[in-house]
């Protein structure tokens, strides 16, 4: 998994999956990089093969971390069409931008 | 108006996805999956089970507290020295065929003399068959039919699974050969002891009658109706409305 | 009057559509294609069919018997390969045109649904959508019990659970012994197969939720096939095995089968515990 910050910009991407293996693992990640206040958040899933509740229980995680009054952009981008199911599925749509690039 | 929904939808969204991320989240919504599974299968399976369990129950406790009469008629039957039980073939559940048990009532060359008989039907359509003074029957056989007591050992049908208490009355092959598809809707389900047309006026409906009542029984099948109907049974029976 | 009926063999096009099975014996609107075509069949006089089953006769056997439901006489023959019409004439027919019902019905491959031709079923998951909603209003035939249209393009079984918070919009279907929760919305364009579950506040539209078959508690299907735990967009070919039975889930199966392959403990034995007094229950 690689998180860069970009300016205001927190970029992760290469996340081989996003499941209840991982998920505790990502949260902690991502919380760290959290404490720089980015503006926006992009989650690239183009190699992300697998995800399930867990892992949008993350998503969801770190969607509450960021919202308490704050403007962030959430986005997921270019997901596979089998992880895209699972987002439009379960509404992911309402907490985050997904977006293909 | 649609950002008040939409708002409301986003906040049940996220009261929902909050259970997402923790165990004891998950392991409430798999149990509410399992006890969804559960309810869905007691809807599918339970009305089942219970109308078997009746089935079975009842003519147990009908077998048992009829057992004298059983005897008595066996025996009467046997008089003439020809078979107790007649086993005749009929139409059950989806077209499967079965034998039917009831105490032998016409002599023993009856289905000879059906031909001549024929002619003589009652009911015009020359699906169904009933006529006034059947030639064929026997003397003790005109008595039981009056009251129904040649039907007596289709408790044992119910009791081995071929028919049920409640369900339309099963036909003969020779009057099935002749259904359309739609007159076929009444082979849906398990055929019965007594029926809704029975209770309501027995033999002197009329086929297109016997079906339409058979299907809206089938469409309303439940326990509360079948009681029902095994309730006016005996009534119907006694007073031998419609049976000649 | 005779016919020939050929079953499909194996569709490259859509491989996920059957869970268990073959394409002739999964359930449309709540019977299987077989059925649909032995009683449209039998409404044209045949009385003799011969079912030719490419690896799949003992389901074809199991779904529509000996024939007896609707009057007619069935002959089952398991082959290795779907034939063509030509191929099943040569092997399967008498020599002669009488004596069969007259064409296009004297040999049919059931590559869609009765009249409707120009409607293939597997050419894709799309197709397939398209002619199984195209066919609702056609699927009252005259043996069809307990399906009724209680208000215009909305048909119900009288064993359909709905709550009166439900929404169903026109067009729909929801078949025998299906449950919808309060909350949910049922259409447009959705088909609810007998024993499906939609659970509260879900969303199901422009799609097809096969027997079986439990749509979570909020959870949108849109433009979608939901068979067991499989979903399947029928607008870009995507499948995708759910692995939480509380978002889509067969209802036959036990969770376990269904859920994570590396599941968290606790979660594990609270489910096992469940499945076997599930098993007792309903008597093994």
């Amino acid at each position: 998994m690689k998180i860069e910050t970009q300016g205001t910009c927190l970029s992760i991407s290469e996340i081989p999956e996003l499941t209840a293996v991982n998920s505790a693992q990502f949260r902690e990640k991502v919380r760290t990089a959290l404490s720089d206040s980015p503006s926006v958040i992009e989650i690239n899933l183009s190699q992300t093969r697998f995800m399930d509740s867990s892992g949008l229980g993350a998503l969801f995680a770190l969607y509450r971390a960021t919202t308490p009054g704050n403007t962030t952009v959430l986005r997921l981008l270019n997901p596979i069409p089998e992880v895209q199911q699972l987002l439009e599925l379960t509404q992911m749509q309402q907490l985050f931008e997904i977006v293909t690039r | 108006m649609k950002t008040r929904c939409a708002d409301s939808i986003r906040s049940e969204l996220l009261g929902h996805f909050a259970s997402f991320g923790t165990k004891s989240g998950l392991m409430r919504m798999n149990l509410h999956f399992s006890v969804q599974r559960l309810a869905s299968r007691w809807l599918v399976l339970g009305s089942k089970f219970i109308k078997r369990t009746v089935d079975i129950v009842g003519s147990l406790a009908c077998i048992a507290a009829l057992s004298p009469i059983l005897l008595v008629v066996g025996l009467l039957v046997r008089m003439d020295g020809g078979p107790m039980i007649f086993a005749q073939s009929r139409v059950g559940k989806h077209g499967r065929a079965f034998k039917m048990f009831k105490f032998r009532s016409m002599r023993v060359d009856a289905e000879k003399r059906l031909a001549e008989v024929l002619k003589d039907n009652q009911h015009s359509n020359g699906i169904t068959f009933k006529i006034k003074n059947d030639p064929r029957i026997t003397p003790v056989g005109h008595y039981l039919r009056r009251y129904s007591l040649d039907e007596l050992p289709q408790l044992f049908n119910v009791l081995k699974g071929d028919m049920s208490l409640v369900g339309p009355r099963p036909p003969v092959p020779r009057e099935v050969a002749l259904y359309t598809l739609a007159d076929r809707r009444r082979l849906e389900v398990k055929p019965g002891i007594t029926c809704i047309w029975q209770v309501s006026g027995r033999a002197e409906i009329d086929f297109p009658g016997q079906v339409k009542l058979d299907v809206s029984y089938i469409e309303h099948q439940s326990l509360a109706q079948d009681l029902k109907i095994l309730a006016r049974t005996p009534k119907a029976v006694v007073f031998g409305s419609g049976a000649y | 009057m005779k016919s020939i009926l050929i079953c499909p063999g194996s569709r490259p096009a859509i491989p996920n559509l059957v869970e268990t099975g073959s394409l002739a014996t999964l359930p449309i609107l709540g019977e299987c294609l077989v059925n649909h075509w032995v009683e449209h069949l039998a409404a044209l006089g045949a009385k003799e069919i011969t079912i030719i089953a490419p690896k799949c006769a003992e389901l074809v056997a199991a779904a529509a018997g000996d024939g007896a439901r609707w009057g007619v006489t069935l002959k089952i023959i398991e082959t290795n390969v779907e034939p063509t019409v030509d191929e099943a004439i040569s092997h399967y027919s008498s020599k002669g045109a009488e004596g069969w019902l007259p064409a296009p019905f004297d040999v049919v491959s059931m590559n869609h649904l009765p009249g409707d031709p120009a409607l293939p079923l597997f050419d894709s998951y799309a197709s397939w959508f398209a002619a199984v909603s195209a066919w609702m209003p056609k699927a009252l035939t005259p043996t069809r019990i307990r399906m009724s249209e209680v208000r215009p393009g909305i048909w119900l079984s009288s064993r359909a659970r709905i709550s009166p918070n439900a929404e169903l919009i026109a067009p729909c279907w929801v078949g025998d012994h299906a449950i919808v929760e309060a909350g949910a919305t049922v259409g447009p364009g959705a088909i609810l197969e007998d024993r499906a579950v939609v659970d509260e506040k879900a969303n199901v539209s422009n799609s097809w939720v096969g027997p079986d078959t439990f749509v979570g508690r909020m959870t949108s299907v849109m433009r979608s096939l939901a068979l067991g735990s499989t979903l399947i967009s029928w607008q870009s070919d995507s499948s995708l095995r759910v692995r939480d039975p509380f978002l889509l889930a067969s209802l036959k199966k036990a969770p376990e089968a269904q859920a994570n392959p590396r599941p968290v403990r606790a979660r594990q034995s609270q489910l096992g515990f469940l499945a076997s007094l599930r098993a007792r229950l309903s008597g093994g």
